[in-house]
């Protein structure tokens, strides 16, 4: 573009690019405890950020030192396993006979969706310590045959997968067809998404933090109407929200103008800044009520 | 009882002697209150003073507005007189309305745009029974900007005497002319705005600028809105390459944003969306929270600036019309 100088404002940050974002059928082939741990609450905040369920899956680590890793590296984590949005549980859990058939993998990944969706949550994303299920699968050809239905899984019930292994636990050529079954290595930037949307169970609703712009606008939408889905009266508690576009603004009202009867969305909270779009904007429907 | 503005009139009032003000615009409610129409003025408190002795006991069913107190709304001043007086002009009949604002103090953006908007009111009361007469003091007011009101005027009044304006000029054709849109200076802040992603950075960027340019808090929030909606609407239905530019002229902070495309109406800076417009409802939102808004086009694509003042000691912060 001709004119425009170097980008100014030098130290000026802001949230990550689509690509540094974990999507799809991610694997992390961790070098060290360090670097799972990364992946893992970039994976947690990103699902954080966009109103889904997160189920950690967890093998050699207990489900309590996960969620103590997870409150060290800056997650909230305390109103995210209250509400259900944030699920850890280990491996053995799974009720099922040794070895561990692929197809049972494949039942309970598709009940764990339909279970995420009929608790008010989009969808699901899916964090796997993956050392753990190979031993349950019995055989390396098993794991990968897990691996590349998981990929079809994903693609079927938009399922977003981070599958961790050891990498000094694979030969060099078990990483290769492993990495080869995914659609990328899961990110470690600590990426901050722009907004939290964090599913609340009483009052029933959604607490939105941060930012909403045209960026994250869709996945306002999504979780609203996954919440709205299982209880059409909706507390949206804004307290935490610095900023808001007039769009996402108005897609919260075409979010309850869509509502059955009945249902309503209740802002509460509102901080200034958002007092002041709902004011300039001018918008009302008979669904959508403020307290403050 | 002379001159009688029939409805939906736009005239100015070129005056050099506080009795042509006063005579003027008396005969102007006056012929008003006679049709039990609204009227409403918009005045410096001195002018309202003479207007209330002018009038006697008729001053009474004139709605008064202290101009002092409406210029500290700044910008805000336009969404309300727009909003107001089309809603007044369709639900409570014809309605006559006053205005004037000493230009002479004000910063040349804010002059330009007060002129554009003159040039717009053309458009927004067009065929509503709107009488509306601007005051110009040409004893004060620079040659350039009286020149301007007869542009912007369909017609103007002298010595009681309605004139039909020779200089007036179509307000897209006033508004394109007037734009004083340069290229960013070479030290602006900028970044490129590829894709939504991009417009957290772009409010970052904004608020550092805003705060280094000493901008109150609100006006910072309010210009970091205007940006992202004008950003997003040149996301959306704008074309790539698109930037955001912050830079100041004298002390008025300017938010440039430009991209390739075309077709953005000048005049859309100026006048409020129709209801059912899909796009323009963020350049409307611009314009009620920044001091002045223009819209160009050049070769190189659409250019929206947005503008805010420095604060200045003392001033009322904004509150409802």
């Amino acid at each position: 573009m001709n004119g425009v100088g170097p980008a100014g404002g030098g130290g000026v940050t802001g949230p990550g690019r689509p690509l540094d974002r974990p999507r799809g059928h991610l694997c992390c082939l961790y070098r060290d405890e360090a670097h799972r741990r990364r992946v893992t609450a970039t994976f947690v905040e990103d699902a954080l950020g966009s109103g889904e369920r997160v189920m950690y899956v967890s093998g050699r680590h207990r489900p309590a030192a996960v969620l103590r890793a997870l409150h060290e590296d800056g997650v909230e984590v305390d109103p995210a396993l209250r509400s259900g949005q944030l699920v850890v549980r280990p491996l053995d859990d799974l009720p099922s006979a040794r070895p561990l058939r692929v197809d049972e993998l494949e039942r309970q990944v598709r009940e764990s969706v339909d279970l995420a969706r009929a608790d008010g949550f989009p969808g699901l994303r899916l964090a796997t310590e993956m050392t753990r299920v190979r031993d349950a699968l019995g055989s390396f050809e098993q794991l990968l045959a897990w691996e590349r239905l998981a990929g079809e899984l994903r693609r079927e019930v938009a399922v977003t997968t981070v599958c961790q292994y050891e990498e000094c636990l694979l030969e060099e050529a078990e990483a290769v067809l492993i990495e080869a079954e995914h659609t990328g290595a899961a990110p470690e930037l600590g990426v901050v998404p722009l907004a939290r949307l964090l599913a609340v169970d009483r009052p029933f609703g959604l607490r939105v933090s941060g930012e909403l712009d045209l960026s994250n606008r869709q996945e306002l939408v999504r979780a609203l109407e996954a919440r709205a889905a299982v209880n059409p009266e909706i507390q949206l508690d804004l307290k935490g929200l610095s900023f808001i576009d007039v769009g996402s603004l108005r897609a919260i009202y075409e979010v309850a103008s869509r509502l059955p009867e009945g249902g309503r969305i209740v802002l509460v909270d509102l901080a200034g800044p958002v007092r002041r779009v709902i004011d300039l904007a001018g918008l009302c429907h008979e669904r959508v009520e403020i307290v403050s | 009882m002379t001159p009688v503005a029939s409805p939906g009139s736009h005239r100015a009032l070129i005056y050099e002697q506080p009795t042509e003000y006063v005579s003027g615009i008396g005969d102007f409610l006056r012929s008003g209150l006679t049709n039990e129409e609204r009227t409403v003025v918009m005045a410096d408190r001195r002018k309202i003073g003479w207007l209330h002795e002018d009038l006697g006991a008729a001053a009474s069913g004139v709605d008064f507005l202290d101009a002092a107190e409406t210029v500290a709304r700044r910008g805000r001043v336009a969404r309300s007189l727009i909003e107001r007086l089309g809603e007044g002009a369709l639900s409570g009949g014809p309605l006559r309305v006053v205005t004037e604002e000493d230009l002479s103090v004000r910063p040349s953006h804010v002059v330009r745009d007060y002129l554009c908007m003159e040039a717009a009111a053309n458009v927004a009361y067009g065929g509503l029974p709107i009488s509306i007469l601007c005051a110009y003091d040409a004893s004060v007011a620079p040659v350039e900007v009286i020149s301007a009101c007869r542009s912007t005027h369909p017609e103007t009044l002298r010595g009681g005497a309605v004139q039909e304006s020779s200089e007036y000029r179509p307000p897209a054709e006033f508004i394109m002319a007037s734009s004083a849109i340069v290229a960013p200076p070479s030290d602006a802040a900028s970044l490129e705005i590829e894709a939504a992603e991009d417009l957290a950075r772009a409010r970052a960027l904004l608020r550092s600028e805003a705060a280094s340019a000493r901008l109150p808090p609100e006006d910072a929030s309010d210009l970091v809105l205007a940006a992202d909606e004008v950003l997003t609407n040149a996301l959306v239905h704008g074309r790539a390459p698109r930037a955001l530019h912050v830079y100041c002229e004298g002390d008025v902070l300017v938010c440039h944003v430009r991209d390739a495309g075309h077709g953005l109406d000048p005049l859309a800076a100026y006048l409020p969306p129709p209801e059912y417009a899909l796009r323009g409802r963020g350049l409307w939102i611009a314009r009620q929270t920044c001091d002045a808004l223009e819209i160009a086009s050049d070769p190189g694509g659409t250019h929206v600036r947005l503008m805010m003042l420095p604060a200045r000691a003392g001033e009322a912060q904004p509150a409802g019309f």
